[in-house]
């Protein structure tokens, strides 16, 4: 701190604290996508106050949310390891999600 | 932007030229430049002030970017905030029931072989024909009781009390022998200490605590006459006597067979009895190392309570000792003046406490009949016992205390600026003088406050003209400072 000295260990670590925060070693998205470009924590209403046409739970939304750098959701690798998981899934239907293949890890 | 103060979160205590700024919501200090401190004066002339009056105020004498750069910093210590402060609700802050204990007080035998006019102990306990004394189950339990609930403590320390704890010197011994073995054990380590008049101490005693490093406090009121006062043995007749030559040729055989530790002298402030530096003095020509100084705790109109006046004079006595203290301390040597000693202790860590002391969280105490109380002075009480270590610990009542007792649920205490040193206050003393253990202590707020703020000078002091002493002589080796400091 420029104006205030720190007169004892306490202050050391507040200042220690504040120049940390300081810091900016966060930096933003260069090209976000998606949902991702909206900050609103949780999307729990849409603008007019309702629920409706709301961003879908990721487990019933997977494909949409597994695309294009959407972060919530882990899915196997459809383009080298496991092309055929997702096959017997339209990924339209919200119901048929039962279809998804399970992976299992490979042991050796 | 609209900038509302916080007049509890920011004390200026001069020093020299300068001035100290408390930021009390973190018992940081800052030494504040011409234009920090001239922020605080104007904010504190004006309650409410916003963002652009105060830069109209002080424009003619700093440029507006240093008074802004100074404004975050102040803002950044909670001296000013940015939105309207909203009340707290009262939140639990902790749970007993899983904080790991690190000190159990034995009180191993009610009963005492003195009569000290001022004793908190009621008289019932201490005289009455079957005085309680802890049984060897009682004891083992306990012991068990602590090493069960010391959780990640790597340390746990055992504490004998009483009554005068010697009266069961039998217990004493076995309970040592017991809990250096479950430490073994259990591959942590335990620490013993003890709290004594000394009358009863024989070489026996003494080599026992010379080897098995047990440490002694010596409840000792200075000089013969001021100890006489109310430190008293009754004859065969029934006539009270001044213990002090009793307690003098114990403390000087001590001192002739014990150096494991340094010894502490307990001295009982009383009215008549506030000559802090002759107490002082007297008392480490005998030898011990160290001096606690404790103003008594007394209901209003007991005879040897200490009123405003008093305590005026204990102040002005502690400060005479506060000189000596720093005189000493720019050669390089210690003064065993306990109350400074943690004080400047508390200063530099920047000690920001919740609670006035570890009572129901990592202390305990229990008595002779395995009752549970939050400390060694609440034996007898049934409000503040919480169960028996053999039936088990009241949890929810005990909770129910603490996070009531913590300070930022005491209202008068959120514009204190010492808050965070203080805790809220004793609650034995509160129980004492308000029949409340959870209400601050009143009756020694402005002496706090006047005590820490002369406590701040003699740190700032110190750190001036001897800047390692306050590291190197006063914090190392001291049980309350934080551990990365000592």
């Amino acid at each position: 701190m420029k104006h205030l000295k720190a007169a004892n260990h306490k202050a050391e670590m507040v200042e220690k604290v504040q120049e940390a925060q300081e810091q900016e070693d966060v930096v933003g998205m260069a090209m976000p996508a998606g949902c991702t470009t909206i900050f609103n924590p949780g999307w729990e209403a849409n603008m007019w106050g309702g629920v409706n046409g709301m961003c879908a739970p990721m487990e019933a939304d997977l494909l949409s949310c597994a695309n294009m750098c959407w972060w919530p959701a882990q899915v196997p690798d459809s383009l080298q390891s496991s092309p055929e998981w997702a096959k017997a899934c339209s990924g339209m239907n919200q119901e048929d999600w039962k279809n998804f293949e399970i992976l299992f890890p490979k042991t050796n | 932007m609209l900038l509302h103060f916080r007049p509890e979160n920011a004390h200026a205590v001069p020093y020299g030229k300068q001035r100290i700024l408390v930021a009390a919501k973190s018992m940081s200090l800052f030494v504040m430049d011409p234009i920090a401190d001239a922020i605080l004066t104007y904010a504190q002339a004006h309650a409410r002030t916003t963002g652009e009056e105060l830069l109209q105020a002080l424009c003619a004498r700093f440029s507006v970017t240093e008074i802004q750069e100074t404004l975050k910093e102040l803002v950044r210590l909670h001296v000013f905030v940015t939105e309207q402060p909203q009340a707290k609700p009262i939140r639990p802050v902790v749970d007993v029931e899983r904080f790991p204990l690190g000190s159990l007080v034995l009180n191993v035998a009610n009963k005492c072989n003195l009569h000290c006019s001022y004793c908190y102990e009621p008289e019932a306990a201490k005289y009455s024909s079957s005085p309680v004394r802890m049984d060897w189950d009682t004891a083992r339990q306990s012991v068990d009781f602590l090493f069960q609930r010391a959780g990640g403590n790597q340390e746990v320390s055992v504490c004998f009390f009483g009554g005068e704890a010697l009266l069961n010197f039998t217990l004493l011994r076995a309970v040592v022998a017991y809990a250096e073995e479950t430490a073994r054990q259990r591959e942590k380590k335990v620490d013993f200490s003890l709290t004594t008049n000394a009358t009863l101490l024989t070489d026996e005693m003494i080599d026992f605590f010379q080897a098995h490093r047990v440490g002694i406090t010596v409840s000792i009121d200075g000089p013969q006459d001021l100890h006489d006062k109310r430190r008293f043995s009754l004859t065969a007749r029934g006539e009270r006597k001044g213990s002090y030559e009793q307690v003098i040729s114990r403390v000087k055989r001590l001192f002739d067979r014990y150096t494991a530790r340094p010894v502490v002298a307990r001295v009982t402030v009383t009215k008549g009895t506030v000559e802090i530096l002759r107490i002082y003095e007297h008392l480490t020509s005998l030898g011990f190392f160290e001096v606690g100084f404790s103003p008594v705790t007394a209901k209003n109109g007991e005879e040897y309570g200490l009123e405003p006046a008093d305590l005026r004079q204990v102040l002005a006595g502690f400060k005479e000792l506060g000189g000596v203290y720093i005189a000493r301390a720019q050669q390089n040597q210690y003064t065993g003046f306990s109350n400074l000693s943690t004080m400047l202790t508390d200063l530099f860590a920047g000690t920001n406490k919740l609670f006035p002391c570890g009572a129901g969280l990592g202390l305990l105490d229990v008595d002779g009949n395995g009752d549970v109380y939050l400390c060694h002075r609440f034996p007898g009480t049934e409000e503040h016992k919480y169960g028996n270590v053999k039936e088990g610990i009241a949890y929810d009542r005990l909770n129910e205390f603490i996070n009531g007792a913590h300070v930022e649920n005491k209202p008068v205490c959120q514009t204190c600026w010492i808050r965070g040193l203080c805790g809220g206050g004793c609650y034995h003393e509160a129980y004492t003088q308000f029949g409340d253990g959870a209400l601050p202590n009143l009756h020694y707020c402005d002496f706090l406050r006047e005590w820490t703020e002369y406590g701040i000078r003699v740190y700032m002091e110190l750190q001036e003209k001897n800047p390692r002493f306050v590291e190197n002589y006063v914090l190392r080796g001291r049980g309350d400072a934080p551990r990365e400091l000592t």
